[in-house]
């Protein structure tokens, strides 16, 4: 199975550490931002007196890896979405496709590209856990195989149910994401999207796409017969003009 | 490949594991309990009158649990941190960058501030 991360909103003290780290793993210029950019791919915000991270939450099926037109970005067997710069085009379909607005594009660069946390899949190669884990000092953003810590997340809603809201954010939306949520508020005063379709998303253009084959392929064969009907009609008409009877 | 994915299995496991007794720590007044990095005994150099002992303990609750406000600018949060000297120090670097004598006490103000003039600890 693959692995994932599950954030704990209410263990996490907003100390930053998991922004610091990020920002050394994947060699990204300073300084940290308020919010995430291409430059800054996961924060933790306060909201409500709650500090929320935010990053890529690596869907099982990604919206942002099903429009890539180079395949630029790409899902892993590990979990991670990764990103390949060298093929972006810089279309930015993909910031227009993600259901959670993650990916960030480089405005102030000529040749820009897109930013997003990448689950550190080059310290995953190495046997190493995400920056963001190893180093949090309270436990709040723990990495491991993403089974496990669905069950540690539901081992914690059944432990104290006073503790948090009724849901593992990340079990579901967008068909399911390798970083799970817990919250102690409705995940919408976190600034969270709840709206966020259960199913894949890119099932929806693969219910169109799907038949695309099948309808081209009846749609030519219907237009070429109306093509031959009509032309051999008109072959039809032009021969017994040309051979009729002197006298009729 | 297969053989990483092994390795980061047994590592993320214990891992987890231990992230996992630390996380169920949690102080009396409902504050998630800080797994900090154990304390960093710094080598003293030929002419050092002593050993100085880091301790994180000391120095995150005043900076409100800040971990940015040291790193990743001032030391790597991922790295050990190697040499540090007064010269980098008195140019505003390293420990430097807070202890200046005005946000915190300078590096020049008292050796037994930071050393263990004993040579132990």
């Amino acid at each position: 199975m693959s692995v994932g991360l599950l954030f704990d909103s209410t263990r996490c003290i907003g100390c930053g550490a998991c922004s610091a780290a990020c920002k050394e793993a994947n060699g990204l210029p300073l300084p940290i931002e308020q919010h995430t950019t291409a430059y800054t791919w996961t924060v933790v915000e306060e909201v409500a007196g709650v500090h929320v991270r935010r990053l890529c939450f690596h869907c099982a099926e990604p919206t942002c890896a099903s429009v890539c037109p180079v395949n630029a970005l790409q899902k892993t067997i590990d979990g991670p979405v990764v990103y390949d710069a060298s093929r972006c085009i810089g279309c930015r379909y993909c910031i227009m496709a993600c259901p959670f607005g993650v990916p960030k594009y480089q405005w102030d660069q000529l040749v820009p590209i897109v930013g997003k946390c990448v689950l550190c899949a080059g310290r995953l190669a190495k046997g190493l856990p995400t920056a963001c884990a190893a180093v949090c000092p309270t436990g709040a953003t723990l990495f491991g195989d993403r089974d496990v810590l669905l069950r540690e997340a539901r081992r914690r809603l059944a432990h104290s149910p006073d503790t948090y809201v009724d849901h593992v954010y990340g079990v579901t939306e967008a068909g399911g994401t390798s970083v799970l949520m817990l919250s102690g508020v409705p995940f919408e005063q976190l600034g969270m999207k709840t709206n966020v379709p259960r199913q894949p998303l890119p099932l929806l253009t693969w219910q169109v796409l799907s038949k695309i084959p099948s309808f081209v392929t009846v749609c030519g064969v219907f237009l070429f017969g109306i093509h031959w009907i009509t032309k051999r009609r008109d072959e039809v008409r032009a021969y017994e003009e040309t051979h009729k009877e002197p006298g009729l | 490949m297969k053989a990483s994915i092994q390795l980061w299995r047994i590592v993320g496991g214990a891992g987890l594991g231990a992230a996992l007794a630390v996380g169920m720590a949690v102080a009396n007044d409902g504050t998630p309990a800080l797994r900090l990095p154990p304390d960093v005994t710094y080598g003293s150099a030929a002419n050092s009158p002593g050993p100085v002992i880091f301790s994180h303990t000391n120095h995150v609750p005043l900076r409100d649990n800040r971990c940015v406000a040291c790193h990743p600018q001032t030391f790597s949060i991922l790295q050990p941190t190697g040499t540090i000297t007064h010269e980098e120090m008195n140019a505003g670097k390293q420990c430097g960058t807070c202890h200046d004598g005005t946000q915190a006490s300078g590096v020049q103000d008292a050796c037994d501030h930071c050393h263990h003039m004993g040579g132990g600890s």
